[in-house]
């Protein structure tokens, strides 16, 4: 398995096993399951992903380096196992009428556009459910680099290990995902009879 | 809006800035976020803040994309974890630890 190969091995004893999981990893455990429950949608498989993430650390934690960012280091693996086992069977989020983001996310518009007639005062009448959903329907790479930023507040070079990708991409796809997102939040706001329809 | 109110906003607040239409929203909008990402290098900073005191456009972008991160930080409902989850992950770990 090519789990953090590049990482200089560690030797732990069992004592020091168990204080680096009760210490730096369990505290994680509350952000690594909400993760993998935005990454799958199925609370039975981010409670697998989750368990597997935590019997692969425990596996290959001489990859391990103390004192490095564990959170980081965890959600590299969840993401991993995600791609490996979960993708092909996660659950794809209920799809509303989205047709026309979905051809303005086809097109090069997409890192152009920039929306006008969305404004501060729509956004507060938001509930949750309908930003949810807006995020929970974005394409699961564009999902990805806003969880990680937005809500868990990695910073670009931490996203760039987790994704394996490089900090350039980091920022692109991020500012394509933010753009996608203001977009369906503006679809939102249009449904709900802030923005008259053209 | 009432027209009377857009003409009072426009008069009383974009008036007072001296670009309506910024020619690099574009770019803009990408350092914007890199401040906001607290990302960004001082310089990156301070130009960005002394644009947006004469830009009506970047200064709406401003208040909009701060406001959509505490949108999502705030709206977007946090998952309980199961009481037995952890529980359960001991238990497998510890069946590793026995093989």
């Amino acid at each position: 398995m090519n789990l953090m190969s590049e990482a200089p091995k560690r030797q732990y004893s069992e004592a020091e096993k168990a204080k680096v999981f009760d210490g730096e990893f369990f505290p994680h455990i509350d952000s690594m399951y909400n993760f993998a429950y935005r990454l799958t949608f199925d609370e039975d498989d981010a409670k697998d992903l989750v368990q597997e993430t935590y019997l692969k650390a425990f596996r290959f934690i001489e990859s391990f380096q103390e004192g490095t960012n564990a959170k980081a280091w965890l959600f590299r693996i969840l993401k991993n196992s995600f791609i490996n086992d979960f993708r092909k069977k996660s659950k794809e989020p209920a799809k509303v009428d989205y047709q026309e983001v979905e051809s303005y996310y086809n097109s090069d518009d997409v890192d152009k556009a920039i929306t006008t007639d969305l404004r501060i005062d729509m956004l507060k009448d938001m509930m949750g459910d309908e930003v949810s959903t807006a995020l929970n329907t974005l394409d699961v790479d564009f999902r990805t680099v806003i969880i990680l930023c937005d809500l868990e507040g990695f910073k670009y070079d931490e996203m760039a290990r987790i994704l394996d990708i490089p900090i350039g991409t980091v920022r692109s796809r991020l500012h394509r995902a933010r753009n996608l997102l203001r977009e369906k939040l503006r679809m939102y706001a249009k449904t709900m009879g802030y923005i008259k329809k053209s | 809006m009432a027209k009377n109110l857009q003409n009072w906003i426009k008069k009383n607040l974009i008036s007072r800035y001296v670009m309506t239409d910024c020619p690099e929203e574009e770019r803009c909008l990408h350092v914007l976020e890199v401040i906001l990402d607290d990302e960004s290098t001082l310089d990156e900073e301070q130009e960005y803040f002394a644009h947006i005191e004469q830009c009506w456009t970047c200064y709406q972008n401003y208040n909009l994309e701060k406001a959509i991160r505490e949108l999502i930080k705030t709206k977007i409902e946090k998952k309980p974890v199961p009481d037995t989850l952890l529980k359960s992950i001991k238990l497998e770990i510890e069946k590793l630890t026995i093989e």
